[in-house]
């Protein structure tokens, strides 16, 4: 017994589980029947003790395994782990073959450096600019993560980046369609403006369980896309789910005079003839118009007709059937690991899947969309089905993911046929289906060595070089400076990309040569990725 | 040799069905080392279930727990040239799964508990399946269990981690001290502290 007469509760415990003598035993059920105190609590570790039977029995809920088994084989893949050792790799350690004799056009070797370092964007003809590692999530890379890129010079948050995780119909990228290589092959960075055509839908990821999803007719513009915030500006519908932001990161959609501010969440924002309605399906958004403020919780939605005041009456709750159809869309297929786009373009793999119109496909379990579309996945193996007319799922193939490549598989009579991968003995036989055309690597290789001319023509003999390189030279300290620039040329003759990715010479000078060769203006002709180096004897 | 344990899968070593097996294990976590990848994936197809069972009991929540279950067979297949094949496989992934779940409570204590986004969020099968039997039974068992993981995590972490291997689990001290990675006279002191902390709590002696 206690001091105060009642019997301690782990003792009580103790005679529950049979731990204590006879004697003792005897002793507290005769204190049970006369204290109420103690019978009572005697009640609630008897069933605390029957939940801890039950909790000890428990079967795990459903998790998705197959997904969990494909991110782990990604996780732990030899491909993966060199993409990010040479992504992550500090820039000032990183050496390409470099052409003989300083600035001027890059030999073949240098060329085929360019691409396997990940310039891809370049090559599809858009703007690519290469952004600052995005935030990596996985428990996994973290602990991979063996430097980070020092810090810019003028301690701007790091720039985000997003790729391309599903594509269907008619897509545009900065008002342009881009082929699927060029578009899966791309990262979406800050000022990108992406729309959809009357059958398009666009998904991008940005972060782990992170995108947004445009839907047809829509038009969405990252004005703001960095680690300090990401600022959307939308018309027509997007759909996000978002995992909780980085601390002090911000989120907002744009849509109209209206402004959207999320942390983590799921939601939808239909902009359309200045009438707005945001549907949240978990999680918290809160709607402002610069003077009012409405918050709206998971399972709320809330409609505005074009000029009619943000009022909280326009918060309605959301009944069951629609939410649940809102929750379906709002599963854009994500990739279910992140890491830095440029390591993922060479270690995800892109699926061009082609079914009748309305027929729905899952991949590893998880529904992902309707007819024919390509999908970014992770490389290894993936399980496809294909409902029928009836909506009943078919058995299925398997297909083989290759770091870096595509697959293609289409619904066919009778079955499911892959193309360009190991199908399973329920798969149909294989088709010779071929991959999506890519650009012959010689028309590249034209491009570069075309804009590569262009650009020495206008900086080789730059005075303006000369004055950079000053402060150097009066110290007698300009022998053997160099900067070496990786330039993403875009068909109209802008610059896509900007990046130093070799110096050995002070930040202002650096800064210097950088505003020299964003100044440059290019003839309109082939898109290409080229490097160019000024080099001081 | 560590002793026989009902949760941990550890059993008569000297039985040909456990020998054979043993064997089988051994083969397969080599062809893992060599990097066979059809060899991890039989492992973790094997292994999955009770990893998940694992970490979602200890930690009675079911929201990151497909990234808790990734984040065991990372550390294991990483790993798996440590593993001296002294413990059954299932053990070894038993002692990581208490490793991460004990790093994952202590994330949770430094930062506050997100909301829970669904009511599904908190619930597993158990609840599911009580759920679907009687509502009022199923509710007062939803709640006795919430009582439970409540008074585990008003807890530190490694004291609960002890009390939740020895009453739920039913683990004996040395299997603990395993586990852990502590002596069994540590882990007997922090059990017995732990006790009386936990059943305080659950007797409402607290409130």
């Amino acid at each position: 017994m206690s001091r105060r007469g009642h019997v301690p509760a782990h003792r009580l415990a103790a005679a529950a589980a049979g731990r204590l003598g006879e004697r003792d035993r005897r002793r507290i059920s005769r204190h049970l029947e006369r204290c109420r105190r103690c019978a009572a609590a005697g009640e609630r570790i008897a069933r605390a003790r029957a939940a801890m039977d039950r909790i000890a029995t428990a079967e795990p809920p459903d998790i998705g395994w197959e997904q969990i088994g494909v991110r782990l084989y990604w996780e732990t893949s030899s491909a993966r782990y060199a993409a990010l050792r040479r992504e992550r790799r500090p820039w000032w350690r990183r050496r390409a073959p470099l052409v003989a004799g300083g600035a001027g056009v890059l030999a073949a070797a240098a060329a085929a450096a360019v691409i396997a370092l990940g310039a891809r964007g370049g090559d599809g003809g858009g703007a690519a600019p290469v952004a600052a590692p995005a935030p990596a999530t996985s428990p996994g890379a973290a602990a991979d993560a063996p430097a980070e890129r020092p810090p810019a010079p003028d301690e701007r948050p790091a720039a985000l980046a997003g790729v391309v995780t599903f594509a269907r119909g008619e897509v545009l990228v900065d008002g342009a369609p881009l082929p699927l290589d060029a578009l899966f092959d791309r990262s979406i960075a800050a000022g990108a403006e992406l729309s959809t055509g009357g059958d398009g839908r666009l998904v991008v990821q940005f972060g782990h369980r992170s995108g947004l999803a445009l839907e047809p007719d829509s038009r969405a513009r990252l004005r703001r896309f960095d680690r300090g915030g990401i600022e959307l500006e939308v018309d027509g519908v997007v759909e996000l789910d978002l995992a909780p932001r980085e601390p002090g990161q911000t989120f907002d959609v744009v849509a109209g005079r209206h402004r959207i501010s999320v942390r983590g969440t799921a939601f939808r924002v239909d902009h359309r003839d200045g009438a707005l309605e945001v549907a949240c399906a978990h999680g918290r958004v809160v709607v402002s118009d610069g003077e009012r403020e409405v918050a709206l919780d998971g399972g709320h939605s809330l409609a505005l007709l074009r000029e009619v005041v943000l009022d909280r009456a326009a918060r309605r709750p959301i009944d069951p059937a629609r939410l649940a159809r809102l929750e379906e869309s709002l599963a854009a297929p994500l990739l279910p690991a992140w890491t830095e786009p440029r390591a993922l373009f060479e270690t995800s793999s892109r699926l061009e899947m082609a079914a009748a119109p309305g027929r729905r496909v899952r991949v590893d379990g998880a529904w992902v969309g309707e007819g024919s579309f390509a999908l970014r996945v992770m490389s290894g193996r993936h399980h496809i089905q294909v409902a029928d007319e009836r909506g009943a799922w078919g058995p299925g193939a398997w297909i083989e993911a290759e770091p870096g490549g595509s697959q293609a598989a289409r619904a066919a009579d009778g079955g499911l046929v892959v193309a360009g991968a190991r199908a399973s003995a329920s798969a149909v036989a294989s088709a010779a289906a071929p991959d999506a055309p890519r650009r012959p690597a010689a028309g590249r290789r034209e491009a570069r060595r075309l804009r590569s001319a262009q650009l020495a023509a206008a900086l080789d003999e730059s005075s303006r070089a000369r004055q950079c390189i000053e402060p150097l030279e009066k110290r007698d300290l300009a022998a053997g400076s160099r900067v070496l620039f990786d330039i993403g040329v875009n068909p109209d003759g802008s610059q896509g990309h900007l990046n130093v990715v070799e110096s050995n010479v002070p930040s202002a000078v650096e800064r210097c040569l950088r505003h020299l060769v964003d100044s440059v203006d290019l003839p309109a002709g082939p898109a290409a990725t080229v490097r160019y180096e000024f080099a001081f004897e | 040799m560590l002793g026989v344990s009902r949760k941990t899968g550890r059993e008569d070593a000297a039985s040909p069905a456990a020998a054979q097996e043993r064997a089988d294990e051994a083969e397969l976590v080599r062809r893992c080392r060599a990097g066979e990848r059809a060899a991890q994936e039989e492992l973790y197809r094997r292994h999955r279930r009770q990893v998940g069972a694992n970490l979602y009991r200890v930690l009675g929540r079911r929201d990151d727990l497909d990234d808790l279950v990734q984040e065991v067979f990372v550390i294991a297949f990483r790993g798996l040239d440590r593993f001296r094949g002294e413990a059954r496989l299932s053990t070894w992934l038993y002692r990581i799964c208490v490793n991460v779940a004990l790093a994952r409570i202590r994330a949770r204590a430094r930062r506050p508990a997100p909301v829970p986004l669904t009511a599904a969020a908190l619930e597993g099968s158990e609840a599911g399946a009580a759920r679907a039997a009687d509502p009022e039974q199923a509710l007062s068992a939803k709640q006795d269990r919430e009582r439970v993981y409540r008074a585990l995590e008003a807890m530190p972490p490694k004291k609960r981690l002890v009390l939740y291997l020895h009453e739920i689990e039913g683990l004996d001290l040395k299997e603990i001290a395993y586990l852990v990675g502590a002596h069994p006279v540590t882990v007997r002191t922090r059990l017995f502290y732990a006790r009386r902390e936990f059943y305080r709590h659950i007797a409402g002696e607290d409130e």
